[in-house]
C-alpha cells in the first residue's frame, strides 16, 4: 500500500519535471532561429604617417566605429575637414567625437533602428553638450543593419560613402553630396561669431536610403580617400574576392574574417599607393577635369576602409 | 498511524532532496545597474546622455581614468556655493535634520533580486559624497549603510562600505549624497551590486504538493503559532491513539486538554488586548522597606506598584506594561519636572519642546497624559519637515498629523511618497483641512503630486509665498498656478511646465523674488518668460535658467529691468551664448552670482563692459567660455596693461570667492596656479580630463565584431 503510494509520488514528480523542461526547451527553440549579422573589419592609413594619429578609432583626421545593440549592427565613418588646421583647430577632434558619441548612443540603445539619420543628428547635438568646446567639421556615413528584417539603412552626408556588392555586381552605391568641387556637405560646429563664414549643413540634410541585404553581401564603407583614388572596377574586383558562402560554421567564421581583413588591407594599400602616384588618372583627377581644373595623379588623403559581410 | 508516518517521512524525503541542496548552490552574482528609476538632480540636460543620471547604467565607461567626462553621472551642485548664494533655501525645521544631511539621491534598479553582500560605487572625479545606501523591501526601505561625507583626494576609487545583512532579497537601491566637502562636482561611473541569489524557483516547482510545508519551515513563527501547533498536534494524536468517542475516560481526557488549550489562548489574548488592570485601592507592599522606593498616589490613597501610573480618566492607578526604555525616559522627565518647579509651567515645557525633532515629539507624547497634550499642541506643528523621514512616511502619517496642525505655515514633504507610499487623495485631504494658512510648501521629487494635488494646493493655500515642486512630472495643468497671487519663491526645476503657464504665473505674481525654471524642457520660448519677469517683477533677486536652449539675448536684456537682481544662472543657454553683448544690459543690477557656463561666445570685451559695475560679484562661472583670455582675469605686471587694471576680474571684484575657468582653452594651468597663490581667498576651479580621446582605449572598448 505504501509502496504504491511512494511509486505514485515518484512517477508524478518525474512527469512534472518532464513537462516543465519541455516548456523551457520549446521556448529556447524559438529564440534559436538564425538572423543575419555583420562581420566587419577595418583598415586605413593617415595621410601623414609620421605625425598622424594611429589610435584605435582614428586614421589621421578620419574616424570610424563599429558596434551593435540587441538586434542591430551599426557601422560608420567620418572624415574631418582639414581646412580647420589653419585656424588652430584640430580637424580630427570633431570627427572622432562624432563617431565615439554615435557608438555610445548605440550601446545605450538611444537610437531608432529605422533612422540612421536620426542617430547622426542626435550625435551631432550631443556634441554641443560637452563641457569641452568641440569645434570643427566633418562628413559622415552611418549604416544600420536590422537583423530581424535583413534591411540595411544608411545615412550619408558629404563625400564619404558606401558600396554594396552582391554576386559580382554593384547593387547599391551612395552619392557624393557636394556644394561645389572639393567642398562636400559637412556637419560643423564653428566658433561662436563665425557662423556665417563657415559652411554648416544640418544633419537633417543627410541622404538616407534603405535596401534589403542577403547573406553574402559585401559592404564597403569608406571615406573619400578611397573613392577618389581607386576606380570602381578595381574596388569591385577586390570585393568579389571577399565573397564566400556564408554560414559555414564556427571554423569558417575565423577564416572568413581573416579573408575579409586581407581584402580590406589590400584596398587600403592600393588607395595609399595610388594617392601618391603622380601621373595616374584617378577618379579625383577625372572629376577635377570635369570641373575645369587641370589635375593629374592621386589625391593624398587619410584612408579608412570599413569592410563588412552579411553572414548568417 | 499511516498518515502520521507519511507526514514525517515526506518531511525527511523533502529535506534530503532539496533543502540542503539550495544552501550550497546559492549563487553569488555581480550586477551593474540596469535602470535608473529616479534622481533628484543632474548636470546634463533632459534630452542628452552627457553628464546625466542614465550614465550609471551598465559597466563603468571611464574608470580608472580620473577626470571630468561626459560619460559619468554628475549632480547639479557641489560644495557649499549654492548655500552661500542669494537663492539659498532654508530648512523649515532645522532641529529635524539628521546629523548627516543628504542633498541629492539617485535610485537604481538591477535585473535580479539578491541578498546584498556588497555595494560598490565607481567614482571617477572628486570621490567622497556618498552618505547612505538604502535597499527596497516590500513596501519599506531598509538602511544598509550610513557614513560621513569626506573628500577622498584626487584619485578615482571604488567605494565599498560595509553593509548590513538583510533577510529579504532586493533589486532596488537608493544612494544619498552630501557633497558639501567637495571642491568640485563629483562624478560617478557605475554601481555594482554583489549578492546571493535566493533559492531558485525551479526547484520549488517540483514539489508544489509540499510547498506549503516548506514555506512554513522558513518563515518566522509568531508566538501564538506555538499554541496553535501544539493544540493541533495534540488533537490529531488524541484522535489517533485515544479517540474520545471510544470510552468515557477518553472523552474526559480530551475535554480536559481542550479546555486547558482554550483557556491558554484566551488569557494570552486578554493579556495582549486588555492589560494588567488596576492597582487595589490603598495598596501597600508586603515588605515595609520597599515603601522608600515607591511613589504614593494621593487620589487612590495607596502606593503605586512598579510600572504603574495614575490615570485621570479611569481615576485609578493602572498597572503598566511599559518597557525599560520608557521607564528611564519617563523617570528622567518626571525627575526634571519634580526637581524644577518652574518647569511645571506649560509654557516653559512648550518652549523646550520647540527644539525637539518629530521623532522626539512623538516619544514625548507617549509619556503621560500631560505631555501628550503638550506634545500634540498645534503650536509645535507650525513648521513641519518630513524629508529626513522620507523612507517611512506613509499616507497614514498625514492623517495623524492632520489632527495636530491647526496653524500649519510651512510644510516640507520633499522626497516622500516613493513607490506609492503616499496616495494623492490623502495629500489632497490634508491640504484641504489644514493648509489654509500655509505660506511655504515644498514637494520636491514627490511622485504623488498630480493635477488633483496641484488644484488643491491652489484652492486651499491662497496665501502661499513659497512653492517648490522640483522634478515633479505628474502634472499637466500648470496653468492653475496662476491663481496664486502672493508667491515670492517659485522653484520648478526639471518640471514640464509650458510657456503659457509659466508666463501666466509670472504675470500673476508681481512679488516674485526667486524663480528657478532650469531644465524645463517644455518651455519652448524662454524669452517670453524672461520678458514677463523683467516687466512684472521689479523685486526679482535670483533667477535660474539652467539649460534653457530657447533663451536668447532678447530675453536676458529684458531682465536688466530688475534692478535688485543678485543672482543669474544662464549656464548652457547655447542660443544666448553665441555672443555676449547682452552682458552690458545687466550692469544696472546688483549681481553677486553670475553663471555663464558654456556660453562660448562671451569674450573679454563683454566682460569688460560688466565687471567694473558689479563690484559685489562673489561667484562667477566661466566654464568652457573659450574666448576668455587671461587678461580679463588678472592684470599682467607690465606698464602697458594698466588700462586693463580697471576691468580685470580678480583685481576688481574684492568679494569674489568662486571663479570657475574649466575648459577655457586660452587660460593655461600654470596661470591658474599663479592666481591661486596671488588671490588665496578666491577658489579658482579648473576641471580637466586626464586622458583625451587619443589615448590608448580602456578595456571596455570593443573590437570590431567578429562573431
Amino acid at each position: 500500500m505504501q509502496s504504491i503510494f511512494w511509486t505514485g509520488r515518484v512517477l508524478s514528480r518525474a512527469i512534472r519535471n518532464g513537462l516543465s523542461s519541455l516548456n523551457s526547451a520549446a521556448e529556447l527553440n524559438v529564440s534559436n532561429k538564425k538572423h543575419p549579422y555583420l562581420v566587419s573589419v577595418v583598415c586605413g592609413f593617415p595621410k601623414d604617417i609620421a605625425n598622424g594619429r594611429t589610435h584605435k578609432g582614428q586614421f589621421g583626421d578620419d574616424a570610424w566605429f563599429s558596434t551593435q545593440f540587441s538586434n542591430a549592427d551599426v557601422i560608420g565613418v567620418a572624415d574631418g575637414v582639414g581646412g580647420w588646421r589653419a585656424y588652430g583647430i584640430d580637424p580630427g577632434e570633431f570627427s572622432s567625437y562624432l563617431m565615439r558619441t554615435c557608438e555610445r548612443l548605440v550601446r545605450m540603445g538611444h537610437f531608432k533602428l529605422s533612422e540612421p539619420g536620426d542617430l547622426l543628428a542626435k550625435s551631432y547635438y550631443e556634441l554641443l553638450e560637452h563641457k569641452k568646446p568641440i569645434l570643427g567639421s566633418s562628413t559622415a556615413c552611418v549604416m544600420i543593419l536590422d537583423r530581424n528584417e535583413s534591411i540595411m539603412r544608411a545615412a550619408n552626408i558629404g563625400d564619404s560613402g558606401y558600396m554594396v556588392v552582391r554576386a559580382g555586381r554593384i547593387v547599391h552605391r551612395s552619392h557624393e553630396q557636394q556644394h561645389y568641387f572639393n567642398t562636400p556637405y559637412q556637419l560643423s560646429l564653428p566658433p561662436p561669431g563665425h557662423d556665417r563664414n563657415v559652411l554648416s549643413d544640418r544633419p537633417e540634410s543627410a541622404d538616407t536610403s534603405e535596401f534589403r541585404v542577403e547573406c553574402g553581401d559585401v559592404i564597403l564603407v569608406a571615406t573619400d580617400g578611397v573613392f577618389d583614388n581607386v576606380p570602381e572596377p578595381v574596388l569591385l574586383a577586390e570585393m568579389k574576392r571577399a565573397q564566400t558562402v556564408a554560414g559555414s560554421g564556427a571554423a569558417g567564421e575565423e577564416s572568413e574574417a581573416q579573408r575579409l581583413q586581407a581584402v580590406a588591407n589590400s584596398i587600403a594599400w592600393m588607395a595609399r599607393n595610388l594617392s601618391f602616384d603622380g601621373c595616374y588618372m584617378s577618379p579625383f583627377a577625372k572629376s577635377a577635369r570635369q570641373n575645369g581644373i587641370d589635375a593629374i595623379g592621386g589625391k593624398p588623403d587619410d584612408i579608412t576602409v570599413l569592410l563588412a559581410i552579411v553572414a548568417l | 498511524m499511516q498518515s502520521a508516518s507519511d507526514i514525517i517521512s515526506s518531511l525527511l524525503w523533502f529535506r534530503d532532496d532539496n533543502y540542503q541542496d539550495e544552501e550550497n548552490n546559492a549563487q553569488i552574482i555581480e550586477q551593474f545597474v540596469q535602470n535608473v528609476e529616479d534622481f533628484s538632480s543632474q548636470y546634463g540636460s533632459e534630452i542628452s546622455v552627457s553628464y546625466t543620471a542614465f550614465n550609471l547604467r551598465g559597466p563603468p565607461s571611464n574608470f580608472p581614468d580620473y577626470g571630468d567626462y561626459p560619460q559619468a553621472f554628475v549632480m547639479r551642485t557641489y560644495g557649499k556655493w549654492w548655500d552661500e548664494a542669494p537663492s539659498v533655501q532654508e530648512d523649515y525645521m532645522p532641529q529635524n535634520s539628521r546629523a548627516i544631511p543628504s542633498q541629492d539621491y539617485v535610485e537604481v534598479s538591477f535585473e535580479r533580486s539578491v541578498y546584498p553582500l556588497e555595494v560598490a560605487i565607481f567614482e571617477t572625479y572628486n570621490p567622497g559624497a556618498l552618505v547612505r545606501i538604502w535597499a527596497l523591501g516590500t513596501g519599506a526601505w531598509f538602511l544598509l549603510w550610513e557614513g560621513e561625507p569626506e573628500y577622498a583626494g584626487d584619485k578615482p576609487r571604488i567605494f565599498s562600505p560595509p553593509i548590513k545583512q538583510i533577510n529579504f532579497p532586493t533589486r532596488v537601491l537608493r544612494l544619498e549624497f552630501n557633497h558639501r566637502l567637495l571642491p568640485y562636482y563629483t562624478e560617478l561611473d557605475a554601481v555594482l551590486l554583489r549578492g546571493k541569489e535566493p533559492a531558485s524557483e525551479s526547484k520549488m516547482k517540483n514539489n508544489f504538493a509540499y510547498s506549503t510545508l516548506f514555506y512554513k519551515k522558513t518563515q518566522p513563527q509568531p508566538q501564538n503559532g506555538i499554541i496553535k501547533l501544539i493544540t493541533w498536534a495534540m488533537v490529531h494524536l488524541i484522535g489517533m491513539w485515544w479517540p474520545p468517542h471510544e470510552s468515557i475516560p477518553a472523552a474526559l481526557h480530551a475535554a480536559t486538554f481542550l479546555s486547558l488549550a482554550v483557556s491558554t489562548l484566551y488569557f494570552f489574548l486578554q493579556s495582549l488586548l486588555e492589560g494588567p488592570g488596576f492597582v487595589p485601592l490603598g495598596w501597600r507592599p508586603d515588605n515595609e522597606l520597599d515603601i522608600a522606593k515607591l511613589q504614593y498616589c494621593a487620589t487612590c490613597k495607596g502606593y503605586k506598584a512598579p510600572r504603574s501610573h495614575h490615570c485621570r480618566q479611569c481615576v485609578r492607578t493602572v498597572e503598566g506594561s511599559l518597557t525599560k526604555g520608557f521607564i528611564r525616559k519617563r523617570a528622567l522627565l518626571l525627575e526634571a519636572v519634580s526637581l524644577h518647579p518652574s518647569l511645571r509651567n506649560d509654557e516653559t515645557i512648550l518652549t523646550i519642546m520647540k527644539y525637539l525633532d518629530m521623532q522626539s515629539l512623538s516619544r514625548c507624547a507617549q509619556v503621560n497624559r500631560h505631555f501628550n497634550r503638550l506634545a500634540l499642541d498645534s503650536i509645535l506643528y507650525r513648521c513641519i519637515d518630513l524629508r529626513p523621514y522620507w523612507h517611512c512616511v506613509r499616507s497614514q502619517v498625514l492623517g495623524i498629523l492632520g489632527t495636530r496642525c491647526k496653524f500649519l505655515q510651512k510644510l516640507d514633504l520633499s522626497w516622500c511618497g516613493s513607490h506609492c507610499m503616499i496616495q494623492s487623495h490623502y495629500v489632497t485631504k490634508f491640504l484641504k483641512q489644514n493648509c489654509s494658512e500655509l505660506t511655504h510648501l515644498r514637494m520636491n521629487c514627490c511622485e504623488f503630486v498630480d493635477n488633483s494635488v496641484l488644484i488643491s494646493i491652489v484652492d486651499s493655500c491662497a496665501y502661499l509665498q513659497e512653492l517648490c515642486l522640483r522634478s515633479v512630472i505628474g502634472c499637466s495643468d500648470w496653468i492653475y498656478l496662476s491663481v496664486l497671487k502672493h508667491l515670492r519663491r517659485l522653484d520648478l526645476y526639471r518640471t514640464d511646465i509650458g510657456t503659457t503657464a509659466a508666463v501666466a504665473v509670472v504675470r500673476a505674481n508681481p512679488h516674485l523674488q526667486h524663480v528657478n525654471v532650469g531644465s524645463c524642457k517644455m518651455i519652448s520660448s524662454m524669452d517670453e518668460v524672461a520678458i514677463a519677469l523683467g516687466a512684472n517683477c521689479p523685486h526679482l533677486i535670483s533667477v535660474d535658467f539652467w539649460k534653457s536652449y530657447s533663451l536668447t539675448a532678447v530675453g536676458i536684456r529684458a531682465l536688466g529691468n530688475c534692478r535688485l537682481l543678485q543672482e543669474l544662472d544662464v549656464g548652457w543657454c547655447l542660443q544666448a551664448g553665441s555672443s555676449g553683448e547682452w552682458l552690458s544690459s545687466l550692469a544696472g543690477t546688483e549681481l553677486r552670482k553670475l553663471f555663464l557656463g558654456a556660453l562660448r561666445g562671451v569674450c573679454d570685451r563683454d566682460l569688460r563692459a560688466l565687471i567694473p559695475r558689479t563690484p559685489k560679484l562673489a561667484q562667477l562661472d566661466l566654464l568652457g567660455v573659450r574666448a576668455v583670455t587671461p587678461d580679463i582675469c588678472t592684470v599682467a605686471s607690465t606698464f602697458q596693461r594698466m588700462h586693463v587694471v580697471a576691468c580685470s576680474i580678480l583685481a576688481r571684484c574684492q568679494e569674489l570667492r568662486l571663479l570657475d575657468v574649466s575648459f577655457c582653452d586660452q587660460i593655461l594651468e600654470s596661470q591658474v596656479n599663479e592666481w591661486r597663490l596671488q588671490y588665496p581667498h578666491v577658489s579658482i576651479k579648473r576641471s580637466f580630463q586626464s586622458a583625451n580621446l587619443s589615448a590608448p582605449p580602456s578595456p571596455m572598448f570593443l573590437a570590431p565584431s567578429l562573431e
